[in-house]
């Protein structure tokens, strides 16, 4: 586990990825404390420039603080990028580990299920979903889930289909091993570290699916997002640039974060350990 | 003067190699019209001199010293334009891989077409001379076949387009690399004698890298050792066959298997392994709609192995030799027939009784790489079986530091990991790991292709020792009929599915009865050289 | 296997995915809170009983759940994708009169990525390493985490408000009705560019990032030894031996990347007010406009099958193992 640290972090990018990462989530965890009122309510003159009238980066259309509803949207996105993920990675994982396994028809079953779900356009079903059950957190995370599951099932399937064919792990069926001491101890451990990092880009895409759908306007409307904040800049982009750049920012930072942190995770858990 | 003459060639390694040099001042030197064989095990650096005359060395490894003369020029001052110039005209080269040699996605005829054109001999009819080349080859229907892809070839078709490239532009030189390695055995003599042949007719040098002490002796007029980038021994191929010089020749000489004397058979009443009508056929398709590909891997195997035999399955690639190994354990499951250890049915075996069959029927695999779990220590990886069947953790690691210790490794094995050995040392491993469950049988399956000549004979001697000690049946799969021969008692011999021919091991050297295995037999490489040596020494 | 039969795997398996498209459809309707028939009309509140009537017996919403799904797939398969209460208008036509500037803004966006990502990923592995290595990489891995709404906002901002170099949004000018054809296209053609540079970015820098690797990945081939081997230069073993090579899973992959390429244009279109069917799909989303919206999704699901087609037809011309597999 030390070495595994000490892999991590001789790369710089690495590095770079986390800290980001560290002051997103403290972003998202410490809002009410650097932040105290609503990122809804006014707190100063409309239009105002950045670093006028105590705002940082300025107020937006209604007079409200970029600052604090960037900081505020931090909460949204992280809390989004890891619940749908979690939600397409029991979907996909589930399915994967199955076809992977069962072979023969219900592999062909589900292969075919997941190929019609990648021609599906994603952010449309996203969209229709989210409309028709109107937005919520909870039908955003449903959705993200839905629709991001496919890439995950079909690395799952290659996966278990890989190692449980590996000599080694046909060694141990013939050492008397019970099945789940062999799924348990060899097949797993070998096959998870390529899910584990494309389990860590799936929280970039699903932010950038969350900033997007709240963009069109299907945010939760309870919640300030990041997303919603570029939409509702939109309009007076020629008069008040500030409104759209900043939270634009704290969307590309944090998801190139988190693909920093998960090039480095890929560098670190798969090196080339087949042949070494 | 010679064609070519290296000199005192030094190649260094990168930093973190496990030597400073690849090449340590090696001198050699090929005539026209000679074959100078290139021998050594892996890590000797043979395939690195032959990359460096054409300068194909990789990025990392410089040549610091010595001089390859050509045509009266040093290869290693030779500026890029004038190096691409001789690549591929005046010297030409051909590779150990067949399958990734030839770029895929381009006909196999416009790409021989390219080595003409490139060196400007395209006065005439390019396509007509491809042609050409691929009849002296002996390329069926060349004609049509210059439009093949790689991919619509076999690997000895595969080989023979690569001849016909290298010998394009009509070399002076051909440098062969290991060309024959990745094909079957009769695949490899078909290979050899068109390069003899080619080599005669056309008046070429031929520098021919190899592993295989055997094909040296009958392909070879001169012969070069090589052992860690240094020159062990040169000369006379007949020479240094007949009265090699250094020990290091003659160990090479003795690790080649098949010689000794051939087991006779006791017959037995009940065979411990009988195997009845065994059939498979793979199935696969590409998509729903298309029509699927059959692939026969077992058609009506009849076979049994006695107690304390070894039976030795030989088959070239594709014979079903492997998948009859994991039908055996139930690691794949049969379509048909019967297969009965010790009086009971395995088909029929589930839960437990399959259990305590596989512990009592243990397998070796082929890739010592593969079949170790890289994330888990060595010690790890064989009490889990004992441990499996009830063992403590105290007895199984004190029953795992008796295996290691007993195949030659030793109790400070069991805390390192798989990477941390080498290929012979993981097979005695998973040696280790398969006697510390107490077997009565042993499946070997291909357990020592993928090993040196000298490492492969020292695994063999193990099993043969091991074997004798417990009393061990064994069912040996191999390609190689040398192998074959060194330890079993029986000999099947397959090819596409089905059981060619079966019998005691003396019978089927002296008086093979299928026409396959006389093709089998000729087609070892140093078979005559061999033979004679055999002799020579049983009357000395 | 032959053209024939691989083609109607094709059809059928199209056949098949719009069948699960319009079921996925059908249950997300039922799935709402409240009257399906609602759903269908558009959620309207003012919603005419006699329609909402109607359409209950259109759709045979007092039918048994299957007979209803079955009336609902045949009607689609008749291209018959409802009413847009709303719009007052056919949903096909509403969405037929969008689909040439959508096809002209994906198709453009399709070739620039898959074409500039070839070419700088190409650049970059040969270089490896170098200056010209590290600059494509650094953009292409910020290009790949960039929101493409947002991406847009800032090259308008840059580009037309700052530059004032191309229009900022729309299909054509106001005036373009009076020009002639060539001016006409030239005008479409200007405002063409922003969008199709927003779309195209982020899939650009996919596709660098994996053509790099893929290059790299093909020097070390054998076959690029035997090249050097027969006396090629470096420049020839590049466009004769890797650059084809290293293109293939680059194609293979845009196949897969379609359906986010559709799903990309829904937002670029919003941003541009590009009047395509990602614009229209906006304005359903407004105006909760749930026939349209479905009607939307079944259409941006055959769009993508097609550019399935497109890439495979791509993958066939460059690997012939295709074919004879």
């Amino acid at each position: 586990m030390s070495e595994f640290f000490r892999t991590f972090l001789s790369r710089p990018a690495g590095i770079v990825g986390l800290v980001l990462l560290v002051i997103v989530c403290l972003m998202a965890v410490l809002a009410p404390l650097i932040y105290p009122g609503s990122p809804w309510d006014m707190a100063g003159m409309p239009f105002a420039r950045p670093g006028e009238a105590g705002m940082l980066l300025g107020s937006d259309t209604l007079g409200r603080d970029i600052a604090s509803g960037i900081v505020h949207g931090a909460r949204v996105s992280i809390l989004i990028g890891l619940a749908s993920t979690l939600t397409a990675l029991f979907i996909g994982v589930t399915l994967g580990c199955i076809a992977g396994y069962a072979g023969g028809m219900v592999d062909g079953a589900i292969v075919r299920f997941t190929e019609i779900f990648q021609t599906i356009p994603s952010f449309v079903l996203a969209i229709l979903f989210v409309a028709i059950l109107t937005p919520s957190i909870g039908t955003i995370i449903l959705a993200i889930g839905l629709v991001s599951w496919p890439p995950l099932s079909r690395l799952t399937r290659a996966q278990v289909k890989t190692v449980t064919q590996r000599e080694f792990v046909q060694a141990a069926r013939c050492q008397g091993q019970s099945t789940l001491s062999i799924v348990l101890r060899h097949v797993l451990p070998n096959a998870v570290s390529p899910i584990i990092v494309a389990g860590s880009l799936t929280v970039a895409a699903a932010i950038l699916i969350e900033a997007a759908l709240s963009f069109m306007g299907l945010g939760d409307p309870n919640f300030m997002s990041w997303g919603y904040m570029v939409g509702a800049g939109r309009t007076v982009i020629r008069q008040a640039w500030w409104m759209s750049v900043f939270p634009g920012i704290a969307i590309l930072l944090t998801v190139v974060a988190i693909n920093l942190v998960g090039e480095a995770l890929n560098d670190t858990l798969n090196p080339r350990i087949s042949r070494a | 003067m010679s064609l070519l003459q290296i000199e005192n060639l030094v190649l260094g390694l990168p930093e973190g190699a496990d030597r400073l040099r690849a090449v340590d001042g090696i001198s050699i030197e090929v005539n026209r019209n000679e074959i100078v064989c290139l021998v050594g095990e892996s890590g000797s650096g043979k395939s690195m001199t032959a990359h460096a005359i054409l300068g194909l060395l990789p990025a990392k490894v410089k040549a610091l010293e010595g001089a390859i003369r050509f045509g009266g020029k040093d290869l290693l001052k030779l500026p890029a334009r004038e190096m691409r110039q001789l690549r591929g005209s005046r010297i030409a080269m051909i590779f150990q891989e067949p399958l990734t040699a030839l770029n895929p996605l381009a006909k196999v005829g416009s790409q021989v077409a390219e080595a003409i054109r490139i060196h400007g001999k395209a006065g005439g009819d390019v396509e007509a001379r491809v042609v050409e080349l691929f009849g002296q080859v002996g390329l069926p229907d060349p004609a049509s076949i210059i439009s093949a892809y790689p991919f619509q070839l076999s690997g000895g078709q595969r080989q023979r387009v690569m001849i016909a490239m290298a010998l394009s532009n009509d070399p002076e030189l051909l440098i062969a690399d290991e060309p024959t390695t990745a094909l079957d055995v009769t695949t490899q003599r078909q290979i050899l004698d068109l390069i003899l042949d080619l080599q005669k007719k056309r008046d070429m040098g031929v520098l021919f890298i190899t592993h295989d002490i055997g094909v040296v002796a009958d392909i070879a007029d001169r012969v070069v050792v090589l052992r860690h980038g240094k020159v062990v021994e040169q000369g006379e191929a007949s020479t240094v066959l007949d009265t090699p010089q250094t020990d290091y020749t003659r160990d090479l000489l003795d690790a080649v298997p098949g010689r000794g004397a051939i087991r006779s058979v006791r017959d037995d009443t009940t065979p411990l392994l009988e195997i009845k009508n065994l059939q498979k056929v793979f199935t696969t398709r590409q998509s729903m709609f298309s029509k699927p590909r059959r692939v026969v891997a077992a058609d009506d195997l009849n076979l049994s192995l006695q107690r304390g035999d070894t039976l030795a399955v030989v088959g070239e690639s594709g014979s079903g030799k492997s998948t009859l190994a994991r039908m055996v354990l139930r690691l794949i499951e049969p379509d048909n027939g019967v297969i009965n250890f010790d009086g009971a049915s395995v088909r029929a075996m589930k839960g437990e009784a399959l259990r305590q069959f596989r512990r009592r029927v243990q397998i070796v695999f082929q890739d010592p790489y593969a079949s170790l779990d890289p994330r888990l220590k060595i010690g790890e990886s064989i009490v889990r079986g004992p441990m499996a069947f009830g063992a403590s953790r105290t007895d199984a690691t004190k029953t795992a530091t008796r295996w290691l210790e007993k195949v030659g490794l030793g109790a400070h094995a069991l805390d390192r990991f798989p990477h941390e050995f080498s290929g012979g040392q993981r097979q005695r491993i998973c040696i280790a790991r398969a006697l510390a469950l107490d077997p009565v049988c042993l499946i070997a399956d291909e357990a020592v292709s993928a090993l040196d000549v000298s490492v492969q004979a020292q695994v063999l001697k193990l099993l043969a020792e091991l074997k004798s000690e417990m009393g061990l049946s064994v069912l040996f799969i191999t390609h190689d009929l040398r192998v074959a021969r060194e330890i079993a008692d029986r000999i099947v011999v397959m090819q596409n599915g089905r059981i060619v021919e079966q019998a005691p091991a003396a019978a089927l050297f002296d008086q093979p009865q299928a026409d396959y295995t006389r093709r089998l037999l000729q087609a070892v490489p140093g078979r005559v050289f061999f033979e004679r040596r055999e002799l020579a020494g049983s009357a000395a | 296997m032959s053209i024939i039969t691989s083609l109607t795997g094709k059809i059928i398996g199209i056949v098949f995915t719009i069948l699960v498209i319009a079921t996925i459809n059908f249950i997300l309707i039922h799935a709402t809170p409240g009257d399906p028939a609602m759903v269908i009309a558009g959620q309207s509140g003012a919603a005419d009983p006699k329609f909402i009537a109607d359409i209950r017996a259109a759709y045979g919403l007092d039918q048994p759940f299957l007979i209803q799904l079955g009336t609902y797939i045949g009607k689609v398969l008749q291209f018959d994708l409802g009413y847009s209460y709303r719009q007052r208008a056919d949903v096909s036509a509403l969405i037929l009169d969008r689909l040439g500037p959508t096809l002209l803004l994906t198709l453009s966006a399709f070739f620039v990525s898959l074409i500039g990502g070839v070419f700088f990923g190409a650049l970059a592995g040969k270089r490896q390493g170098t200056w010209a290595d590290l600059a494509i990489s650094m953009v292409s891995l910020l290009l790949y985490a960039t929101p493409v709404f947002w991406l847009g906002l800032m090259l308008v901002l840059v580009f037309s408000i700052q530059l004032g170099w191309v229009p900022a949004f729309g299909y054509a000018s106001i005036r373009a009705s009076s020009f002639g054809p060539w001016d006409y296209a030239m005008d479409v053609a200007r405002h063409l560019i922003l969008p199709v540079l927003t779309l195209a970015a982020i899939y650009m820098a996919v596709y660098t990032r994996l053509m790099r690797s893929s290059l790299i990945e093909v020097s070390h081939e054998d076959h690029v030894r035997t090249a050097r081997a027969k006396g090629l230069n470096e420049r020839q073993i590049l466009s004769r031996h890797m650059l084809r090579n290293a293109a293939v899973p680059v194609v293979t992959f845009a196949g897969l990347q379609a359906s986010a390429l559709i799903g990309g244009s829904v937002v670029v279109e919003t941003v541009f007010s590009w009047p395509g069917l990602g614009r229209l799909t906006y304005d359903a989303v407004t105006a909760r406009d749930y026939p349209v919206l479905l009607g939307l999704f079944l259409i941006m699901s055959v769009l993508v099958i097609a550019t399935n087609l497109l890439t495979d037809v791509l993958h066939r011309l460059i690997d012939p193992r295709v074919k004879g597999r």
